[in-house]
Parts: C-alpha cells; sequence; structure tokens
C-alpha cells in the first residue's frame, strides 16, 4: 500500500473513532452544555476531512503515475530491536516502582544493551549498566535531592499475586 | 535604543553573570554543543530531554540553561557535517556541502574554526537585534484580547504545518494529533472528564514533556534502529593542528557572514521556517552572489560561514514569537514554552511586565552563552569532536535510560512510562511515513491555551463566530494564515512558470 493511502487512512480513523468518543463526553453543567465538545468535534471533522484529502490526492498521483520516493535502506534486524525495545520498554515501566529504581534499571539497561549492542560484548554491557544506574542515581539523590524508588517487598508481592 | 531597554539589559545581565547561572550556562553550551553534534540528537530532543532536570532549578536559571543547551547544539550541529559528512541537525545539512570537502583537502582546522566564527558573529548581530525588537513586539502584543490570540496560534500552526506543498495536509493531520492529545483529561472550564476512559492517571491530562520526549527522543531512536547496523563505525578525526583561518579565509568571509544573518534572523521569526531553511537559503544566495560559484560544494569556505551564521541567527530569531506572543516557532522553541509554562510563567508580553529579570535575563544570557560556546568551539573542538566516537548502539539506549527517568521526575511516578512508549511508537509511525512532528509538538504546547481563548472568545460573543472577524488584528492574521497555506502553491506556480521562461 502507498504511503499517503496509510496515512489517508488513519486519519479517517482516528478521526471517526476520536469524534464518536467526543460524543461520549458528558453534557457540561454549567454553561452551554455542549461546550466541552465543541473543540474536539472540530478537530475531528477536520481530521477526517484530511484523511479524505490525502487519499483523493494519493489517487490521483497514483493514477498519473506517480511514483513514491524510496524509504531508503533498512536493516532487515530492525524490526527485532524495535519490538525488543517496546517490549522492554513496558516492562521497565510495571517493574520500576515494586522493584525500585536501582534494580529494575540494571535489569532494564543491560538487557536494552544487550539487545542493541549485542550480547557478544558483555562486559562492556555490564560495565555501562553499572556506571549508568549508579551515575545517574547519585545524581538524582544527592545533586537534584529527587528521591528514586527503592525495592517494595509488599507491592512485588501485590503484583505477584496480582499476575497470578 | 531606548534607555529602558538599556537599564532592562543591565538588569538582565546581573541576573546572568549570578555565578549560579553562569555556571549552568557553561554546562549547557557544553552539553548542547555536544547534543548538536551528535546525528539524531537534535536540539528539540536534546532539550526535551534535559527539561525534567531543569525542575529543580528556579526559573531563570533553568531557561537560561535550556537556551544555553539550544545555543550550544547549534554551534554543534556543524562539527559532524564538517568531520563525518553526517549533519548533527537538519540546520547543519548545508555545512556538509563545503565543510566536508574541506576537511578532505584537510582543512577541518579552518572549516571548524570558521564554522563556529560565522555562529558567533550571526548570534551577536541577532541578539542586538533582537534586544531592539522584543520590546515593541511585546507591546503591540499587548492589544490581544482571546480572539486575536486564538487566531494567531492558528496562524502559528498553519505556517507550521504547510511548511511544503507535498507535506502539506501531513502537516495538518500532525497539527491535528497535537491537539487531540491536548483535548484529554478533565476540562478546566466545565470540569468534565474528556477522553481519560476512567484512567486516574488521565485526568490530570497528557503532560506536553511525556509527547516531546516521546515523539522526538524514543521516536527518533526507533527511527534510527533501521540503519543503526548499517552504519559501521564512524571513524573520526581527532588530532588536530591549530583551529584558526588564515587572513584570507576570513577576507572570504566576511561578507558573506554579514548579509546573510538578517535573512537567517527574518526566517527564524516567522512561524514554522526553521534553521534548515534559512541554512539552505543563504547558502543558495551566497552561491548566486559569488564571484566563484563553481567552488561551491568543492570546499569554498564561504559556502560553510554563510549558512552557519544564518543558521544562529536564526536560532535567535525564532525566540522572538516565542518571548513577545507566547507563540513558538519551531519544535525547540514550541520545548521551551513548555517550559516556560511549567514554571508557572505567563509566555507573552505579559512576561517583559511581570517577570522581567527572567525575559531580560534570558536575552543576556544569550550574548554570553554566543561568547562560550565560541570559546568551547574554537579551542576545545578538537577534545569535543571525541564524543562522535560514541557509537550509537551504546548511546541510544542511554538515551533511552535517560528519556524514562526524565519522565518519572515529572510526576515522581511510573505510570506515564507507558504512555512514553506508545508515544514512542507514534512518533516512529510519524517518521516512517513522513508525517512531520514539529506540528503536533507545537499544538501540543498550545492547544490548551488555543482552546481557552477560543471558548472564552465565544463566550464574550455570546456563542457568535464572528468575533474572529472582529478587528483589523485579527483579520490581518486570517490573511497570513490563508498566505501560509497558499504559498507552497503560489511559490511551486511561480517556480514553474520562471522554468517555463526560461526554456522560452
Amino acid at each position: 500500500m502507498r504511503r499517503d493511502t496509510v496515512v489517508g487512512l488513519f486519519s479517517v480513523l482516528l478521526g471517526g473513532l476520536y469524534g464518536a468518543a467526543t460524543l461520549q463526553i458528558r453534557d457540561a453543567t454549567i454553561g452551554n452544555p455542549w461546550s466541552p465538545r465543541v473543540f474536539p468535534l472540530g478537530i475531528s471533522v477536520f481530521l477526517i476531512l484530511l484523511g479524505v484529502a490525502a487519499l483523493v490526492v494519493d489517487r490521483k498521483k497514483a493514477s498519473a503515475g506517480h511514483r513514491e520516493s524510496a524509504s531508503g535502506a533498512k536493516d532487515p534486524g530492525c524490526i527485532k530491536l524495535i519490538v525488543g525495545t517496546v517490549v522492554l520498554c513496558g516492562a521497565y515501566g510495571f517493574a520500576f516502582e515494586p522493584l525500585g529504581y536501582i534494580l529494575s534499571t540494571l535489569c532494564f539497561m543491560f538487557c536494552l544493551l544487550t539487545l542493541v549492542n549485542e550480547p557478544k560484548r558483555w562486559v562492556a554491557n555490564i560495565v555501562i549498566t553499572l556506571i549508568f544506574t549508579f551515575a545517574l542515581w547519585g545524581t538524582f539523590v544527592y545533586v537534584f535531592d529527587i528521591m528514586l524508588p527503592s525495592f517494595n517487598l509488599e507491592e512485588v508481592r501485590g503484583w505477584i499475586g496480582g499476575g497470578i | 535604543m531606548e534607555a529602558n531597554v538599556m537599564q532592562n539589559l543591565m538588569l538582565g545581565f546581573s541576573v546572568a553573570m549570578k555565578w549560579q547561572n553562569f555556571g549552568m550556562m557553561i554546562v549547557g553550551s557544553a552539553l548542547g554543543t555536544v547534543l548538536g553534534m551528535l546525528p539524531g540528537l537534535g536540539p528539540s530532543t536534546g532539550i526535551a530531554l534535559l527539561l525534567p532536570l531543569t525542575f529543580v532549578m528556579p526559573p531563570e536559571m533553568a531557561l537560561i540553561t535550556m537556551c544555553a543547551v539550544y545555543y550550544g547544539a547549534m554551534f554543534g550541529g556543524s562539527r559532524s557535517s564538517i568531520l563525518l559528512n553526517i549533519p548533527g541537525d537538519g540546520a547543519a545539512v548545508a555545512s556538509c556541502f563545503d565543510g566536508y570537502p574541506m576537511a578532505q583537502q584537510g582543512r577541518a582546522e579552518a572549516a571548524l574554526a570558521i564554522s563556529a566564527i560565522a555562529s558567533f558573529i550571526g548570534g551577536l548581530i541577532s541578539c542586538v537585534a533582537f534586544v531592539a525588537v522584543a520590546v515593541p513586539v511585546a507591546r503591540f502584543a499587548l492589544r490581544f484580547g482571546p480572539p486575536e490570540y486564538f487566531v494567531l496560534m492558528i496562524f502559528a500552526l498553519a505556517a507550521t504545518a504547510a511548511i511544503s506543498k507535498e507535506a502539506i495536509l501531513k502537516g495538518l493531520i500532525s497539527m491535528c494529533i497535537g491537539l487531540m492529545l491536548t483535548t484529554v483529561g478533565i476540562d478546566l472550564q466545565s470540569g468534565v472528564q474528556r477522553f481519560t476512559f476512567g484512567s486516574v492517571e488521565l485526568q490530570s491530562g497528557i503532560d506536553f514533556v511525556v509527547v516531546i520526549i516521546g515523539v522526538y527522543g524514543l521516536g527518533e531512536i526507533l527511527k534510527e534502529y533501521q540503519t543503526l547496523r548499517m552504519k559501521g563505525e564512524a571513524s573520526v578525526q581527532k588530532k588536530f593542528g591549530r583551529i584558526w583561518i588564515s587572513w584570507n579565509d576570513w577576507k572570504r568571509c566576511w561578507l558573506p557572514m554579514l548579509r546573510q544573518t538578517p535573512i537567517g534572523f527574518f526566517i527564524g521569526v516567522l512561524p514554522g521556517a526553521g534553521g534548515t531553511i534559512a541554512a539552505m537559503m543563504s547558502y543558495n544566495n551566497e552561491k548566486q552572489l559569488s564571484r566563484h560559484p563553481e567552488e561551491f560544494g568543492k570546499g569554498a569556505i564561504e559556502g560553510l560561514a554563510a549558512p552557519e551564521a544564518a543558521n544562529n541567527a536564526c536560532s535567535i530569531g525564532a525566540m522572538i514569537p516565542m518571548f513577545t506572543l507566547g507563540i513558538p516557532g519551531s519544535g525547540t522553541t514550541a520545548v521551551m514554552l513548555g517550559a516556560l509554562m511549567i514554571y508557572g510563567l505567563q509566555p507573552g508580553p505579559l512576561l517583559f511586565q511581570n517577570n522581567p529579570e527572567i525575559a531580560w535575563g534570558v536575552i543576556a544570557s544569550l550574548f554570553l552563552a554566543n561568547v562560550i560556546c565560541a570559546i568551547i568551539n574554537i579551542p576545545l573542538a578538537g577534545l569535543l569532536v571525541r564524543v562522535l566516537a560514541v557509537p550509537p548502539r551504546v548511546l541510544y539506549p542511554l538515551v533511552i535510560g535517560m528519556a524514562f527517568l526524565g519522565v518519572y521526575t515529572i510526576n515522581y511516578s511510573a505510570a506515564e512510562f507507558l504512555l512514553l512508549t506508545l508515544l514512542g511508537l507514534l512518533g516512529y509511525f510519524m517518521k516512517c511515513y513522513k508525517i512531520p512532528t514539529a506540528p503536533l509538538i507545537l499544538a501540543v504546547v498550545v492547544g490548551a491555551n488555543m482552546e481557552q481563548s477560543f471558548r472564552q472568545a465565544l463566550l464574550m460573543s455570546d456563542g457568535s463566530g464572528a468575533i474572529f472577524f472582529r478587528s483589523a488584528i485579527c483579520n490581518v492574521l486570517w490573511f497570513l494564515a490563508a498566505i501560509s497555506i497558499a504559498w507552497p502553491f503560489i511559490s511551486d506556480w511561480l517556480q514553474k512558470r520562471k522554468n517555463v521562461a526560461r526554456a522560452a
């Protein structure tokens, strides 16, 4: 599928979903009951119109034989990197508060470096992980006076229990 | 210049020269230079990542630090253009054209020196112009009411979205996505929850810092993954002779620097037109004006000096609408505008009245940061470029780690980590499908105020939309917004006509 077709469809779909969600907003109890909906509804309609316009322009270009510019060479392994990073980021979000900053960041950074900097450089990955984790911990706690979460056994129990 | 302006400027210097502020200016300039050098991490990403760390600082120190980072990044962007032929940011693209050939010819020292000197001269002249222009513009902006502000924001968003004919629809789509994100949370005027889907975390809305770090920081890195393992190790020149220029080089460069600075400054003031356009336009201008156009692209030193001066002038010019009108002209100034709001400051004309020490302190810091950046980038260039040897496969995980920690400091909660990841994916999607991200960031920053102005104006007029056309200012702004949208088509048509005439 052409790039601009995807953008057009995405825009129409997003605008439609957003518009539907806008209609679900409760009425305001003070003033005009529709006032919380007016601005989002305007955006929704505009987004759908833009999506339709993008689709029309793209169809015209396609029928005139216009070819899209190449998106450039890609590393075939990049999907693994992207999916792996997204999964690790999500897991970090869940683990950060129950496991505490140090434990969760050590695990997150080591896994991320292993993924991106490759497992064969494991010594460098460990050293970078340790320096990064403790240097930032020191900076936040002692320089910025910001407390970072510490290991919380109760939360971990609740977390594991909830998971089960 | 008015005596009042001079007094305020002196007040600004007294704020900027406080040792804590001056110290952070040095740190910010060095950090900005390093961030600007690293391909993939431009000033917007750099400032977005550092923004949460400034929450512990007083507002003037935080803003001075961020301006120094922005400024440093503008100086640093050309280092990798010259040494690696990879621009640190978009604005440094034009520096590749002659900077890299100069380095290949064994003139890396002269290239590094002239890029810093041109940046210094362009920045210094623009700082003076900033001081001269800021107060009259701010005074004029005091006439703006809610309808004028709403239309002004429409103009700023339209100008940013409609940067090229090809990307106009995508730019507007990006703007709408940004506006959508600002409507999440409890509506402050009616108390009604919007798009929270029962989530307590979403009730206070989506913090714009999370959006910026997600879309610019994480999204950019995910995009860079596509070519990460194809780039190989960069081999960077680490040993240099004396980093300076000859008298002959100076004679060739002084005029191009002086004549391209005003162009860069003017482009910076226009919303949407950023450093890349300023640099490219000044390069092409200079090539047309040069007595040796055939040398351009082969290591002509003025081909490096002109875009560097224009690029830095542009970065100063871009701060004028931000400080005086409260509208950002670029992604980076949008981040800084958001920072002003976080510190509880009202961006726009009232900033000069209510917080002169902050407004003028930041302006004075631009003069000082200019000097600091020149010092960092000329004698210390050989040391700093070693950063370019850090492989991206190590750098990117570190940036991701920093991004998450930065987001944690916003609300001291990890609840936004998931949101950050999703916004990173949105940024990646947008970059893959060539949807510009700057309109989204601008919309996220001004969206809430824009809706507020819109609703206030409608309240004033009992729901009549005619209020948006009531004054000459509104009508001029509508006209400018329409011109911004139409301009890419007009310029395309003019170019075609010119080509036809030339062919005939």
